[in-house]
C-alpha cells in the first residue's frame, strides 16, 4: 500500500476530483425534476374490472383537470369557485398550503417549509395514496388519503373527521404503528405562539385527501356515462388544453397565488365542480357530524364502576355487541373472522379479486396496488388503543365501529330495540377499559387457543 | 506505547513522523468525528436547507455570523452552522497538516496523503455547498458517503505518521488477516452507502426500491459480522496489541451498531412486531424526539468508525508485515 500511494501523485487528483464532480452534478440535477402526483392506478385497474373497459382516455382527462385544478407537488392550487369560498374559509386556510407542498427547508425564525416531504411523504407518499418508500415494511399500511375514509375520529361513520381529529392524531401519533407522534414539531420557532406548522399539514392533509376525492369519484362517472365520454374527448381533442388554457392565463396574472379560479364549460367539467363541492362540503360540515359522547356519573363511583364493569362482560360475551367473535372471549384478539381492510379491498374484492390469490394479483400490484394483509382484530388485554384511550373514544369506537375495517357499529337503541342502551354502551367501555387489568386469566388462556385454531381451520 | 518503543521507532527511517505531524494527523481524524456526527443530526433533523445559502451565512460571512443568532436561534439552524464551521476547521487543520509535512521534510508518502487530505476536504465541502445551491438530496447522500471514507483517510494517515512500521515484532500475523481487515473496510463502506441510500430516499422512490436497498442493507450486515469475527479470530492470536486491540474493538464496534440497527429501525418505524409485549405496544414514536435523534446518528456515526477501525487494522497489519 505505501509503495502504491508513494507511486501516486495525489496532487493530480484535484483536477480528476474537480470534473467527477462537476459531471456527477450535472447528472444529478438532470434527475431532479419537477415532481408529479401519481395518477391513481389501482382506482383506474378497479374501474376497468368493473366496466370491462380500457378507460385510458378517462384517466387521461381526469389527470389532465386534476392537474389544472389541483397543480404539481411543489406548485399547488386551489379550484376557487364562487360557491365554494365559505366552505373552503371553514376548512383550511388555501394560502398556508404553501408551507408544507414542496422542498424541505427553514429559515432564521425557523419557520418550516416542504413539512409534508420533510413528516409525511416516506410513508404516506408524494400523492398521499399511502405508497410512500417505506410503506412496505408497514403494518398497518399507511393511510391512503385519496377515498377519505379515516379510521379515528370523531364523527359519524361515512363521514370526514374534524380537522382536530386530524391535529390530535398528528400531535399525538398512534400508538403501536409506525405512525409518529410530532408533538416535537410545535416547538418550531421561538414564539409558540405563531407556529402553525401541524395546521399547515393538516390543510396539506385535507387538500391531498379532496384532490384524491375528485380523482377518483371523477373517474367513475367518467367511466360509466357516455355523455361525459364525449366531453372527454373533446377536451382531449383539444390537447387537453380546453380549460386548462383559461386557467394557465389566469396563473399568469396571479403567478403566486394558490387559489386559481376555474373555468366551467363543458359537462365533464360541470360534473368536475358537482363531485368537488360534494366533497369539499363532506369535509366543510364534518363538525355538525360528531358524535356526542358523555361519559356517565356513575364512572368515577368506584363500586358502580365496579359493577358495570361486570355487566359489560356479560355485553362482550353476548350476541349483540358479539365482541368476542373477533376479539375473542379473553380479548386477545385472535377471534374467528379472517377479514381486509377497505383499503385492501379497494382494487382487490371490489375488482373481483380474491386477495389470496397470487397471479390474479399481479395486475393489481402492478398498478400500484400494496400486497394485501389480513387486518387483525386488537388485542384489548393490551391496553393499547390506536384510536385513543379516553372513554370516549372507546364509546366512539363501538358505536360508529372504525371506518374502513371490518370493526362495525354496535346496534343501538331506539333504533333497534334489540340493540345496546347508551349506559350498556358504557359498561361495555367500562369493561375494556378493564381488560389490561384482568390480564392472566385462566379462562382467557383457554378460550384462545380454541379460538385461534377456528382461525387456522378458516385459512384458504 | 513505551518510551522504548517510541525510542525504537526513531531509530529508522520510516519509524515515524515529526511530532508536529503526528499532532496535526491525529487532531485532524479526531476532529473529523465529531464532523460527522454533526452532519449526521443535519440530516437527522432535516436541517441541510436551515441556511439556505453557501459560503456564506444568511449574506454573512461564514465566520462573521453573529455568535449569539447561531447559539440562541433556531435549533436547525444551530446545527447547520455549526457543521460548516466545524467543516472550516477541519479544512483548516488539513491546510496545516500539508504545510507541516513539508515543512519538516516528511516522506513521499505523508505528503501524499496530506495532500489527498486536502483534496478530498475541499471536494467535500464544494459538495456540501452544491447539496444547499441545487437543494438536491441525492448531493447530500453523496456528501454523507464521502465523509465516512475521507474519516477513513484520515485513519490512514494517522497510522503511516505513526511509524509503527519501525517496530515490528515478528508476530502471528498473516497475509489473511490483513486481506480480511480490507474486505471488512469494503463491505462496511458499502454497507454504509447503502444505509445513506435508506436515510436520504426521496419521496418519489418507489416502495420495491426501499425494499431492495433494505435487504442489501441487512444481507451486507451479515457480511459484516462475519468479516469482522473473522478478523477477531485471527487477531485474537495475534501477539501485537497493535492489532489484538482493535481487533477485538472491531467486534464490539459491530455489536454495537447491530444493537443501533435495531435501535434505528424502531425509532423510525416502531416495532415489526407491536403485540410482543405491553410496554412495547404502545411505543409511539417521537418524531425528531431526543432519543430518537441520538439513536439514529449514533447508527450512522458507527458505521464511520467501524470503517476506520477495520482500515486501521489493515493499515497496521500492512505495515508490520514490512511490505
Amino acid at each position: 500500500m505505501p509503495r502504491l500511494l508513494s507511486g501516486f501523485r495525489a496532487k493530480r487528483l484535484a483536477p480528476m476530483l474537480g470534473f467527477a464532480a462537476v459531471a456527477a452534478l450535472c447528472v444529478l440535477s438532470g434527475c431532479n425534476g419537477e415532481p408529479q402526483f401519481e395518477p391513481n392506478g389501482v382506482f383506474r385497474f378497479r374501474v376497468e374490472a368493473e366496466t370491462d373497459k380500457d378507460q385510458a382516455k378517462a384517466a387521461e382527462a381526469v389527470n389532465t383537470l386534476v392537474v389544472d385544478w389541483f397543480g404539481t407537488p411543489d406548485k399547488p392550487r386551489w379550484p376557487e369557485l364562487s360557491e365554494t369560498v365559505d366552505a373552503t374559509r371553514t376548512l383550511l386556510q388555501v394560502e398556508r398550503l404553501d408551507r408544507a407542498a414542496g422542498p424541505q427547508r427553514s429559515d432564521r425564525e425557523d419557520k418550516h417549509y416542504g413539512l409534508y416531504r420533510e413528516l409525511c411523504s416516506n410513508c404516506h407518499g408524494l400523492t398521499g395514496n399511502g405508497r410512500g418508500p417505506t410503506a412496505m415494511f408497514l403494518d398497518p399500511y399507511p393511510r391512503d388519503f385519496r377515498p377519505g375514509w379515516f379510521k379515528y375520529k370523531s364523527t359519524k361513520r361515512g363521514s370526514r373527521p374534524t380537522r382536530d381529529d386530524l391535529y390530535r392524531l398528528i400531535k399525538h401519533g398512534v400508538p403501536g404503528t409506525s405512525m409518529p407522534a410530532f408533538a416535537a414539531i410545535e416547538s418550531h420557532e421561538h414564539d409558540k405562539k405563531k407556529n402553525d406548522d401541524l395546521d399547515a399539514v393538516v390543510d396539506y392533509v385535507i387538500y391531498l385527501s379532496i384532490r384524491g376525492e375528485v380523482e377518483r369519484l371523477l373517474l367513475y362517472e367518467v367511466a360509466n356515462d357516455e355523455g361525459l365520454l364525449e366531453g372527454v374527448r373533446a377536451r382531449l381533442s383539444d390537447g387537453g388544453n380546453g380549460a386548462s388554457t383559461d386557467v394557465k392565463s389566469e396563473v399568469t396574472s396571479t403567478e403566486m397565488a394558490i387559489s386559481q379560479p376555474v373555468v366551467i364549460e363543458s359537462t365533464f367539467e360541470i360534473k368536475a365542480k358537482e363531485i368537488f363541492m360534494d366533497v369539499l362540503s363532506r369535509w366543510a360540515g364534518s363538525k355538525e357530524q360528531i358524535v356526542a359522547a358523555k361519559v356517565p356519573a356513575w364512572w368515577n363511583e368506584p363500586a358502580e364502576h365496579a359493577k358495570a364493569i361486570e355487566s359489560g362482560r356479560a355485553i362482550y360475551l353476548g350476541a349483540t355487541a358479539a365482541c368476542a367473535n373477533c376479539h375473542g372471549k379473553s380479548g386477545g384478539g385472535n377471534g374467528l373472522v379472517r377479514d381486509y381492510d377497505d383499503w385492501a379491498k379497494d382494487g382487490t374484492v371490489r375488482a373481483g379479486i380474491e386477495p389470496t390469490d397470487r397471479t390474479a394479483l399481479k395486475p393489481y400490484l402492478a398498478a400500484g396496488g400494496l400486497k394485501p394483509v389480513p387486518i387483525s382484530p386488537r388485542d384489548l388485554r393490551l391496553g393499547v388503543y390506536r384510536g385513543g384511550s379516553e372513554p370516549t373514544d372507546i364509546y366512539r369506537r363501538i358505536v360508529q365501529g372504525i371506518e374502513g375495517t371490518p370493526m362495525p357499529a354496535v346496534a343501538l337503541k331506539p333504533d333497534n330495540p334489540q340493540g345496546l342502551s347508551e349506559d350498556e354502551v358504557w359498561q361495555l367501555v367500562a369493561f375494556i377499559l378493564n381488560m389490561k387489568a384482568e390480564v392472566g386469566g385462566a379462562v382467557s388462556a383457554e378460550n384462545d387457543v380454541a379460538s385461534t385454531e377456528k382461525v387456522e381451520e378458516q385459512k384458504p | 506505547m513505551s518510551t522504548t518503543t517510541i525510542s525504537e521507532a526513531t531509530t529508522t527511517y520510516n519509524s515515524g513522523s515529526h511530532p508536529w505531524v503526528k499532532f496535526i494527523a491525529r487532531l485532524l481524524m479526531v476532529s473529523t468525528f465529531p464532523l460527522i456526527w454533526l452532519g449526521g443530526l443535519v440530516t437527522t433533523y432535516d436541517a441541510g436547507m436551515a441556511v439556505p445559502d453557501w459560503p456564506g451565512t444568511y449574506g454573512y460571512n461564514l465566520f462573521a455570523y453573529p455568535w449569539q443568532a447561531w447559539l440562541y436561534g433556531p435549533f436547525d439552524l444551530f446545527v447547520e452552522h455549526g457543521h460548516r464551521l466545524l467543516a472550516s476547521f477541519v479544512g483548516l487543520v488539513a491546510i496545516c497538516f500539508l504545510v507541516a509535512t513539508y515543512r519538516t521534510g516528511e516522506r513521499p508518502i505523508i505528503r501524499n496523503l496530506a495532500w489527498m487530505c486536502l483534496v478530498t476536504v475541499i471536494f467535500q465541502g464544494v459538495l456540501g455547498g452544491a447539496r444547499v445551491l441545487m437543494d438536491a438530496r441525492l448531493v447530500a447522500m453523496i456528501h454523507g458517503c464521502l465523509g465516512p471514507a475521507f474519516f477513513a483517510l484520515c485513519m490512514v494517515t494517522v497510522v503511516h505518521c505513526s511509524g509503527i512500521k519501525g517496530r515490528s515484532e515478528v508476530g502471528g500475523w498473516s497475509r489473511w488477516f490483513v486481506r480480511f481487515a480490507v474486505a471488512t473496510t469494503i463491505v462496511a463502506y458499502l454497507q454504509l452507502t447503502i444505509g445513506a441510500q435508506l436515510r436520504h430516499i426521496l419521496p418519489w422512490a418507489s416502495p420495491k426500491f426501499f425494499l431492495m436497498m433494505v435487504h442489501l442493507h441487512l444481507t451486507f450486515a451479515g457480511l459484516v459480522l462475519v468479516s469482522a469475527l473473522t478478523v477477531a479470530a485471527f487477531g485474537l492470536r495475534e501477539p501485537n496489541r497493535y492489532l489484538r486491540h482493535p481487533a477485538v474493538m472491531l467486534v464490539g464496534l459491530v455489536a454495537v451498531q447491530i444493537l443501533l440497527g435495531f435501535g434505528t429501525w424502531i425509532a423510525n418505524y416502531a416495532l415489526p412486531w407491536s403485540d410482543l409485549s405491553p410496554e412495547l405496544s404502545a411505543y409511539i414514536i417521537s418524531a425528531k424526539g431526543y432519543w430518537e435523534s441520538m439513536i439514529v446518528t449514533a447508527h450512522q456515526a458507527t458505521g464511520s468508525l467501524i470503517i476506520a477501525v477495520s482500515i486501521l487494522i489493515a493499515t497496521r497489519g500492512w505495515l508490520l508485515s514490512g511490505k
